[in-house]
């Protein structure tokens, strides 16, 4: 009884060691799997943004790269400062035959491994733009550290040449266009709307021009180089076709109902001067109407107008002369979207607004007829623009401050 | 032999264990007289006592007349017994019936009521007389008597009751349970005035025979739970229990799991509101934490305070505490796994202060992780070791040497020191200190896998501690049992508490849903009318 009860012990015994020695064989598998793609923070080179140019058959990528050390601590004179010495990156630029190829032979002259997940800004320079930029798509978006919410921005002239200015704001001069395009656009043109609208029927892509400027006129001393965010780089597919300026520019993106709360000037309706109004919680939409082959969109434009300026003599802003004010604002508003839209329409026969996707999604059976001569029938498009501002608030002082009563002027 | 004496015990009644006390000595040598009964000549009596006490220099014994013919010795032990006591009612009631019946009556008999003492015993082995001496009782034996009599003279200075060291409240009794059992039991009946409340006395431990009472409300613990703490408590052999952790340790669901089953207290407030809720306790003499079972994991992250504060700001600190555990356990791995596997995790600006920071650390983020954490373990432990002149001084050098120095020695980093600090604050916000010292404990092992495998190892770690726990029982209630297996009554104290007029029905998990407030209140305090 005894020894039958023991063996069945060691059986028991040995099952235990067995499972055990199972588990702890299952344990280095953790082991074994583990610490593959391990590295330390500091062997990565964090690239911050990416300034890509043709140049002759080559392409040539300009990596802005973070050097943490200098970036970081407090008090320290980070920030970029003028001299070259401390700035918190540094330019690595290379050329080769494909874009790929750059940041191989980048890396050869690089100890760290170059790390593009924290890559928020690429700049396309305007020639490679013009050559068109769906070859070099694919390889910022296949591998999964790409950030598909990168901002793509074309620059006037070269990409690296904005890319490798001061830009003293900021930490990093991508850092800056990306601020720039957050204050541009509501939502900003990201690598996955871009694509999105290269791929889409019934829409062309756009997005927003840099340019290298100074912060002071030349001859000023301790003059920096910064970086300007206006106009709109016009595409037709993946082809840039033109540039346009901050007027109708502005006027598109507010079409679009994009805006980040822009600021109209108005002639006062009496008197002399302008009226500057904010126009806060803007939005917008298009509204086709296809009759006898010949379409007509609607833009209706809907916002809330603050007065934040009021640079005339004229009145005391009471209702009439609010109602009055609307009148002007929507006037000036329509004629600002009705040029812009017909500069894009007829110069450069680009449908950024996405008219036709507009008619896609709006009249289906409209567009099947006409999506394979949309091309054509695009600049003919006679387009209304309905504005609904609504001034709601004037400030904290009624009339003009500077302005004696009598020459206030009234309605 | 093992078994012959296990055997005994089951024949005897756990609840009257007190009354009739084992004698059993575990197999340890004993004097010769240990064995016999008392014998009535005074010279054996003497020569008894002395021998069994031999070497013992606090054990006192006193020559005493009780009449002139009649010689006895009083034994006692000095310092355990109150000596006001044994003069003022022992000692002079009995001279002073000496004299009496020198000029009265020559022939009294000695009899219980000569002694002006509530608690008299008699009883005739050595055995038995020794242990009431032990246990801090006056023994007199007397010429011609086969009996000798227990005098119980409980004294000598033992601590009062004070506010408790480890559970301190804002709000709430200021009362701590002390060393003293009785006075424990006093303190929980000052709190539970009812009948129902039973007070199970054993004694454990072959020499320490250490007194400890079960305690749990008759009418609300489940009756199958108790019988089978009383079965487990029976089973414990040991040579001495001097605290609570080793009851714990030997009657405890899952021996080898971190995870504690029972909870200690030394708040009878606490033990009383557990009580209440079905649960049982154990008091153990000598030492001033109660256990508490059966516990879930929701409880561990409890503090009674969470009762007496008003149900908004108790939620509040229920919530930061679930995060804050959750911070203590995952943040140092969560760090280690961002840093050194997913870099794009992290917002870019942030990285690259990180990446500052970490610019000149010669180690990697796990070392670097480790290094800071056993410091500051160490730091803690020390802390709490050292006397407390030294305190100060290690504080000192732990702020300067472990915070700022090592930063800027270049040994570590700082958002490192900024993570260690955060889970040292985040675990002591655990308000039970055996589940804090369970999540630091398993923050290493996670730290480790999230070293090997970043976020997830973390997710591996959490699974398996997840399994663990779901398998896990406290005396046969489910660990995580509220939420797993789920029960819509138990939620109202798990995740929320509820204000107490909702709390309407006990927990579900430790007996039947009984109700503990009367009256249909629906959710509103205006509807007590009928109470």
């Amino acid at each position: 009884m005894v020894r039958l009860k023991l063996r069945k012990d060691g059986e028991q015994m040995f099952l235990i060691r067995k499972f055990l020695a199972a588990l702890m064989l299952l344990m280095c598998t953790i082991f074994i799997a583990g610490c593959w793609d391990r590295k330390e923070i500091n062997d990565i080179a964090f690239v911050i943004g990416i300034a890509v140019d043709k140049e002759e058959d080559n392409y040539r990528s300009s990596l802005q790269i973070a050097l943490p050390g200098q970036s970081g601590s407090t008090g320290s004179s980070g920030g970029g400062g003028g001299t070259s010495g401390d700035k918190s990156w540094f330019m690595l630029s290379n050329t080769a035959k494909t874009l790929r190829g750059t940041t191989l032979e980048g890396q050869k002259a690089l100890s760290r491994k170059i790390y593009y997940a924290h890559r928020r800004t690429m700049l396309i320079g305007e020639e490679l733009a013009r050559d068109g930029v769906a070859p070099m798509l694919d390889l910022f978006t296949r591998y999964p550290l790409n950030r598909f919410s990168a901002l793509p921005v074309v620059t006037k002239g070269a990409a690296y040449e904005v890319m490798d200015t001061d830009a003293p704001i900021e930490k990093f001069p991508s850092e800056m266009v990306r601020e720039l395009c957050f204050l541009n656009m509501r939502n900003p043109r990201s690598l996955k709307t871009f694509i999105d609208s290269i791929l889409s029927d019934g829409v062309d892509p756009f997005l927003p021009v840099a340019s290298k400027v100074e912060n002071v006129p030349k001859n000023w001393k301790d003059a920096k180089t910064n970086i300007k965010l206006d106009g709109l780089a016009v595409f037709k597919k993946d082809k840039l076709v033109g540039m346009i300026d901050k007027a109708p520019a502005d006027a598109l993106i507010l079409a679009m109902g994009e805006a980040n709360a822009p600021e109209v000037m108005v002639k006062a309706p009496r008197g002399e001067g302008d009226i500057f109004i904010k126009l806060n919680e803007n939005n917008s939409s298009l509204h086709p109407s296809v009759k006898n082959d010949k379409v007509t969109v609607t833009v209706q434009l809907y916002a809330k107008g603050v007065i934040v300026d009021n640079e005339s003599n004229y009145g005391d802003l009471r209702e009439k002369e609010i109602l009055k004010l609307s009148d002007a604002i929507h006037k000036k508003i329509k004629e600002d979207i009705v040029e812009g839209v017909r500069l894009i329409q007829q110069k450069y026969h680009a449908d950024i607004l996405g008219i036709g996707r507009s008619i896609h999604q709006q009249l289906p059976k409209e567009w099947d007829k006409m999506k394979d001569r949309w091309d054509d029938i695009y600049p003919d498009v006679e387009v209304n623009v309905i504005p609904h501002v609504i001034i709601e608030n004037v400030g904290v002082i009624n009339k003009p401050i500077g302005v004696v009563e009598e020459d206030i002027v009234h309605d | 032999m093992a078994d012959k004496t296990s055997g005994k015990d089951k024949s005897q009644q756990p609840g009257r264990a007190s009354e009739e006390k084992k004698h059993i000595p575990l197999g340890l040598p004993s004097p010769p007289f240990l064995r016999q009964p008392i014998s009535a000549v005074h010279e054996t009596q003497v020569q008894a006592v002395k021998e069994i006490f031999s070497e013992c220099s606090d054990v006192v014994f006193r020559n005493v007349m009780i009449t002139p013919e009649v010689k006895g010795i009083l034994v006692y032990i000095e310092g355990i017994v109150n000596s006001a006591d044994i003069q003022e009612h022992m000692l002079r009631p009995i001279i002073r019936g000496l004299v009496q019946q020198r000029t009265d009556e020559p022939d009294v008999p000695l009899d219980d009521t000569r002694v002006e003492l509530t608690q008299v015993k008699r009883v005739d082995t050595w055995a038995a007389a020794t242990e009431g001496v032990l246990a801090s009782s006056a023994l007199l034996v007397v010429d011609g008597s086969r009996e000798a009599w227990m005098f119980n003279v409980k004294g000598g200075v033992r601590r009062g009751v004070e506010e408790p060291q480890t559970e301190s409240v804002i709000r709430g009794p200021r009362e701590g349970f002390t060393e003293t059992l009785r006075v424990n039991t006093a303190l929980l009946r000052f709190k539970l005035k009812t009948p129902s409340l039973k007070m199970v006395s054993m004694t454990l431990g072959s020499e320490t025979k250490t007194d400890i009472v079960l305690t749990y409300l008759d009418d609300i613990a489940d009756p199958k739970l108790i019988r089978d703490v009383k079965k487990r408590l029976e089973k414990i052999k040991i040579d001495g229990i001097l605290e609570t952790g080793y009851i714990e340790e030997l009657i405890e669901d899952h021996p080898y799991s971190p995870f504690p089953q029972m909870h200690y207290s030394e708040r009878p407030d606490t033990v009383a509101g557990n009580l209440l809720e079905g649960r049982f306790a154990i008091l153990v003499d000598g030492t001033p934490f109660a256990l508490i079972a059966p516990v879930t994991m929701w409880q561990m992250l409890q503090a009674s305070e969470d009762y007496y504060e008003r149900f908004f700001i108790s939620n509040l600190v229920r919530w930061i505490r679930f995060l804050f555990v959750a911070i203590a356990l995952f943040l140092p791995a969560l760090y280690i796994s961002i840093t050194t596997f997913h870099q794009d995790m992290l917002p870019t600006t942030l990285i690259l202060s990180i990446a500052g920071a970490r610019e000149a650390i010669p180690f990697p983020a796990l070392v670097e992780a480790l290094i800071m954490e056993l410091s500051f373990e160490a730091l803690r432990e020390a802390g709490v070791r050292l006397p407390k002149t030294v305190g100060q001084a290690v504080s000192i050098l732990g702020a300067l040497v472990i915070g700022q120095a090592a930063v800027q020695a270049g040994i570590v980093s700082a958002p490192m020191v900024i993570i260690v600090s955060m889970t040292g604050i985040a675990s002591f916000t655990i308000p039970r200190f055996n589940f804090a010292i369970t999540v630091r404990l398993l923050r290493f092992p996670i730290m480790l896998l999230a070293g090997m495998l970043g976020l997830y190892g973390i997710v591996i770690g959490l699974v398996l501690i997840s399994v663990h726990l779901t398998q896990m029982t406290s005396f046969g209630v489910p660990y995580l049992s509220g939420l797993s297996p789920y029960s819509k009554t138990d939620t109202k104290d798990i995740l929320i508490r509820v204000p107490w007029w909702k709390m309407i029905n006990r927990p579900s998990t430790v007996q039947d849903n009984q109700k503990r407030m009367k009256g249909n209140i629906n959710g509103s305090p205006e509807a007590e009318e009928g109470w």
